[in-house]
This record gives structure tokens, sequence and C-alpha cells, in this order.
């Protein structure tokens, strides 16, 4: 399925290129049985066996001196492999990248940190490697200390750093160093949501100053959102290429159309096995009603209705600030409402004995349908169940006569003027 | 030529290098007490244990200033000798630089022989002090003062075979980390084999001699006893073969070296 016309070579002689790919091939290997001992060869006589696979196939591309690229593809796609061949730690098997100026890279969880050195050796380390002289890494030591925020830390080892300061650290000695060429592989993965927001505006900061950028990452609207330009890479081959919102969208579809297909699958094998319970159960809801508006249990609603969820629980020990939830899916699988106590506000304190849990709907959103219920109660981390119900409860919402379609009545009205 | 290019872009990583040799130094004292002085500790030391077993055990009166003997052979040797052995494993001590950031990696058993060579320069200072001391009691040994300057020549001759031989066991124990503990047993036959704790002259049975002539470390070692033991210039041959066994061992090991290079980050 040809989506954009990528078949033809890189043009190598685009004015201002920075970095192509020409080409590019590679190979892995992999052992089923790593002998890395000479008594195995011995013995053996043989170097252990291995199968390859073709992790990049024919790859080329050009990216032009001060655009942000970005590569996309599922996992296993080759896109990581790509930018580790673009920043020389490994080698292809076949085909050139020709890369202009300083390359300052950040591959996967931070740069190349010596674990037993300090967060301020690592970092003149580091810019030695990038070519920095010791009073040009000085000069900006006190700008690398303040964006990664580890102004405490600095001097300890980054052996006892977390995952989250390797990744500031390394983000801002990469992007501190005044490289030419920024290679990024899923940093925006990792650090908080404040140091994520910050790293974006750094990158920005970098696009303005006409820096080349390569970034591989799976947060597809921040690709869409930073770069210009991008490819997906689909099993080693590229798929699409060209403007960046194009090729996420071309990506977007291709992956909603497997997940669908995949969901359909798994419905086959679910509408097989009934509703299940699991939960450690020092807390236990003990019956699951579905109310009218006036208090009548049914199993038909419609959509406007008032609906009631009426959970009764009995607490065998005390239990501190458990969390009540509930998700509602379609019989197709689709996720349409989830939600808990907690996100509305309602903490106790500490439950013992029996008692009443009830969820209400003022008016259900929900349009004609089959619905499954499933409901939960957990403690405030979200980590130990105490108690849940899978799907175990089934409700129809009648189809309504001159309705919307979809999943949820829109609140919103029409107007003209 | 081509190892000549790559030569040339070293001198650029000069800034690299320094940082990488410094780091060595640094990991090495790490959590240890007395630090540095461990490096200073060891020869002394083994010098002490060899002393006791040829002098006061053996009787062994056929050397005078045993202690001086050894050292001048002893120095140069450990230098070698944790050159090699640093060398061999710094490829997989260093794996979190090696699979993150690009730059020569033959930087990496360069800095820890360079390591070795400050080492080896503060363990010379002490070897001069004790020259001293000893010079108020024999004062013909202060002459070890006016031959210093051909270490000039021996030093570099010495690092260049050191280096080259590191550059290849160091390339080769990412494939087969075995060749870390071969080395292990190697290098202490080869330190029996070399004339360090001996001396060749009237101790060596004649028959065994040609086989000194096969060893790149005799002349090596012969050279540097001449300077800061028997106090005159080092024989021209002995410089020469060195010489020559320094650069096939640099030669030999860099272009293997750079051969197994770009796929290190796949192999660890």
């Amino acid at each position: 399925m040809a989506l954009f016309p990528v078949k033809g070579r890189a043009n190598k002689n685009v004015k201002g290129t920075a970095v192509t790919a020409q080409g590019i091939w590679k190979e892995f290997r992999v052992y089923h049985e790593k002998n890395q001992s000479i008594k195995e060869i011995f013995i053996k006589r043989k170097r252990a066996e291995y199968e390859t696979f073709w992790a990049l196939k024919d790859v080329s591309f050009a990216v032009k001196q001060g655009i942000t690229f970005g590569l996309i593809g599922e996992n296993g796609s080759g896109k990581s492999t790509m930018l580790k061949i673009l920043a020389k730690i490994l080698r292809a098997n076949q085909g050139t990248v020709e890369i202009k100026g300083k390359v300052s890279a950040l591959l996967e969880l931070g740069t190349g940190f010596h674990p037993e050195l300090t967060g301020r050796e690592n970092v003149f380390l580091n810019g030695s490697i990038l070519g920095l002289s010791r009073k040009e890494i000085s000069k900006r030591f006190n700008d690398i200390v303040a964006f990664s925020e580890l102004e405490q830390f600095i001097d300890s080892p980054v052996k006892t750093y977390s995952s989250g300061m390797y990744v500031r650290l390394g983000f801002a000695v990469a992007t501190n160093v005044d490289p030419d060429v920024l290679l990024i592989d899923e940093i925006l993965a990792v650090g908080d949501e404040a140091f994520q927001r910050k790293s974006l505006d750094k990158l920005y900061e970098l696009k303005k100053q006409k820096k080349t950028i390569i970034v591989v990452s799976h947060a597809l609207s921040s690709i869409a959102e930073i770069c210009d330009e991008a490819i997906w890479l689909d099993k080693g081959e590229i798929k699409a290429a060209g403007k960046a919102r194009k090729v996420v969208a071309t990506y977007l579809r291709e992956v909603n159309r497997k997940e669908e297909e995949r969901s359909d699958n798994e419905d086959e094998e679910r509408l097989a096995t009934p509703g299940s319970r699991r939960g450690s159960g020092e807390l236990q809801i003990k019956s699951v009603k579905l109310l009218d508006g006036r208090g009548k249990e049914r199993s038909i609603f419609k959509t406007g209705d008032k609906l009631i969820f009426r959970m009764e629980y009995e607490a065998k020990q005390p239990i501190e600030k458990p969390i009540f939830g509930f998700t509602l899916y379609t019989r197709s699988g689709v996720l349409c409402i989830g939600t808990n106590s907690r996100i509305f506000g309602l903490v106790p304190d500490k439950l013992s004995g029996n008692g009443v849990m009830e969820y209400e709907f003022d008016k259900l959103p929900l349009l004609g349908g089959e619905y499954e219920l499933t409901v939960v109660v957990h403690d405030i981390t979200g980590m130990h169940i105490f108690d849940s119900h899978d799907k175990k409860y089934h409700f129809r919402v009648s189809a309504i006569d001159n309705s919307d379609i979809g999943l949820f009545k829109t609140s919103g009205s029409w107007r003209m003027s | 030529m081509y190892l000549l290019a790559h030569l040339k872009d070293l001198i650029e990583y000069k800034e690299l290098l320094y940082n990488l040799a410094k780091k060595e130094l640094k990991i090495k004292y790490k959590n240890s007490a007395l630090g540095f002085f461990w490096s200073l500790l060891n020869p002394i030391l083994t010098m002490l244990v060899f002393s006791l077993v040829f002098v006061v055990i053996f009787k062994f009166k056929g050397i005078e200033y045993y202690s001086i003997f050894l050292l001048a052979g002893l120095l140069p040797w450990n230098f070698f000798n944790a050159s090699v052995m640093g060398g061999a494993g710094s490829i997989i001590a260093n794996s979190s630089l090696v699979k993150k950031v690009y730059f020569p990696r033959e930087l990496i058993p360069i800095s820890v022989a360079l390591a070795s060579l400050v080492n080896l320069f503060l363990e010379l200072l002490v070897f001069l002090v004790f020259i001293i001391v000893v010079g108020f009691l024999s004062p013909k040994y202060f002459a070890v003062f006016k031959f210093l300057p051909y270490l000039v020549i021996l030093l570099p001759i010495l690092f260049l075979f050191s280096v080259g031989l590191a550059l290849l066991v160091a390339a080769l124990n990412v494939y087969l980390r075995d060749i870390q503990h071969i080395i292990t047993i190697l290098l202490m036959v080869w330190f029996y084999a070399s004339p360090i704790i001996y001396k060749i002259d009237g101790m060596v049975p004649p028959k065994l001699i040609p086989f000194y002539k096969l060893n790149p470390m005799t002349d090596i070692i012969l050279s540097f006893k001449s300077v800061l033991y028997w106090r005159h210039a080092p024989n021209l041959n002995w410089v020469l073969l060195s010489l020559f066994y320094a650069i096939i061992s640099f030669l030999i090991g860099y272009a293997v070296f750079l051969r197994l290079e770009p796929d290190f980050a796949e192999e660890l």
C-alpha cells in the first residue's frame, strides 16, 4: 500500500542538507545461546547458533538543515536502530550516512554517563566527548545544572540518581553543548510533566536557532506538533515520508485499523467467558444493583433516564481510604466511561462493617446499545485491588427514535444567525 | 595511511583523553582510604617480599643493592602489566559510554595506559628518593640521575608497546570474555620469563638464553635496568629492537582494534 512516493533515493545534492542516509541496511543476529567463552568454542567447535533479521531495509532519507525531523513507527520498526546508526553507535551493513557538523545524541534513557562518576564529572566528560574544551564546558556548566534542576545532587555519583534525574541531566547536557545536529530518542516519554514541557520548550528554542533535530518518539501528538517532516518506518522499511502532520495522520489511521481488527478478535473470545471476579477480599462488594429513578431494579434504560449503581459492601477489617470505581464498556469492548470516587473527591478516611456506595447518573448520556459494567474497590494508590467484578453486569439502553448516533448524547445545541 | 588519519583524530580528542584518564584514576581510588598510596605501596611491598626471599632466605649475594636492581625492572613491568590488564576489561567497564555516545573507542584503552603512566611517574619519584638515600651509603648510585634523560626515549617505547597489546586484548575481550582470564595467567608467566627479579648473565642456564631474545620485554627491561641500576647508557641494539617490537605491537593492536571497534556496541 503505497501512501506517498518514497521509493526514489534521497537526493544527495540538496543544498543545505544536514543529514543524509543512503540505502541503509542493518542486520541483527539473534543468538539462541550467546557463547563468549573459549571453552564452548573448542568443545562445540562452532560459533553459537543464531538467526538473522533485517532491522532496516534500504532506508534512505535526507534532512535539510534547520528542520526538525521525526521518526515514527511501532516497537521494533527500526526507528531507534536508525537513530543509533546516525549517532555512529551501530554500523550499518550497507549504505552511507553523512552528517554535517557536530552531533549530539540522546539515546534511550540518557546519554553515556559513567555510573561511578558524579554528575559534575559526567558533565565534563560528556562535554569533552562532544568536542568541547574545559573552558567551554565551564561556561555552560551553570546553565546545564540549572536546566536539569539537580543543584543538590550534582556532586553525587550518577549511580545514585533516579531514572528521571538521569534523563534530566542527559537532556540538559545534550541540548546545551551547542550541537549542529541533535538526535533524541524517546526523551519525552520520561520525566514529570513539568520537565517534559520544559524539554519541549528547549527543543522549540533550538528549532528557532535553526538547529537540525531528529526525534524518535511514540508521543505522536508531540511529533506532529514539533516536527516539520517525518518518516514512518514499518518493519525496517519506509512506509510514508513527508510533512510530519500527514505522516502522523497516515500512521494513526493504520494503527487504528489494526487495533480494531485485534479487538474484534478479542471480542469473540471475551464473549465466550462470563465476567470474572478478583481482589484480595478485605473489602468486598456484596451486591451490585442497577436502579431507576424510583429505586426499582432494572436492566433496560433509556437515554436521559436516571440510573443508579448501588454497591453494597462489607469491610472485614477497617480499611483506610478505599476508592470505589466503575467502568462501562460497549459489547464490542470500547471503553465508554471510567471514573472513581477519588476523582469525584469522595475519599472516606476509614471504612468498616457493612455499607452502601452509590453512583447516580442524573441523566444517562449513553445512546442505544448493550453495555457492560465493571465495578471495583481499591486502595488510594490504585495498586491494591480489594475486589473487582470485571464486566459482570449487563444492561441495555434502548434506542429511541430520532436519536443521535454514536455512544453519547451530546449536550450541545444548534443555533442559526 | 588509514592509521595515520585516525591518529590525527586522536589529537583533536586530547581533552577527552585527559578526562578519561582522570576518570580512570578517580574510579580506581574511589572508596579507598589510602587512595593513591596503594599504587606506591604495591611496588614497595613487592620489593620487600622479593628482597626477603632472595637476600635473606636464599642468601643470594650476586647483586649489590638488590632492591634497586629489582625496582629498576619492576616499575616498567608494573606499568606494562597495569596497561594490558586494565586495557583488557576497559571496553566492558565503559559499556555505559560505548553504548550511548560516539567517540573513537581506542581512547579508552589508551586512557587506561595514560593513567598507569601517571602511576609510573609517581613510583619513579619515590624510586629516586630511595636512590638518594642509598646514595649516602654508596655515592656511586647518584650517577643514576646522570642517565635519567634516557628515559625520555625508553618511556615512549614502553608506552607504545604496552598500548599496542592493550588495544589488541581490549578488542578481543569484547568478543571473548575469557581473554581477561587468560591474560592474567600469561602475564604471570611472562613476568618470571623476563629478567626482572634476576639477571641473565650468570644466572640463566646458557641453553635458555636464546629464548630471552624472543621475549620483547627482555630488551625493554634490560634497557631500564641499564639506566636505573647499572648507571650506563642502554645498549643501542636493545633500544632499537624494543622500538621495533613497540611499533609492531602498536600497528597490529591498533589495526585489530579498528577492525572490531564498529561492532562493540552491538556485542556489549
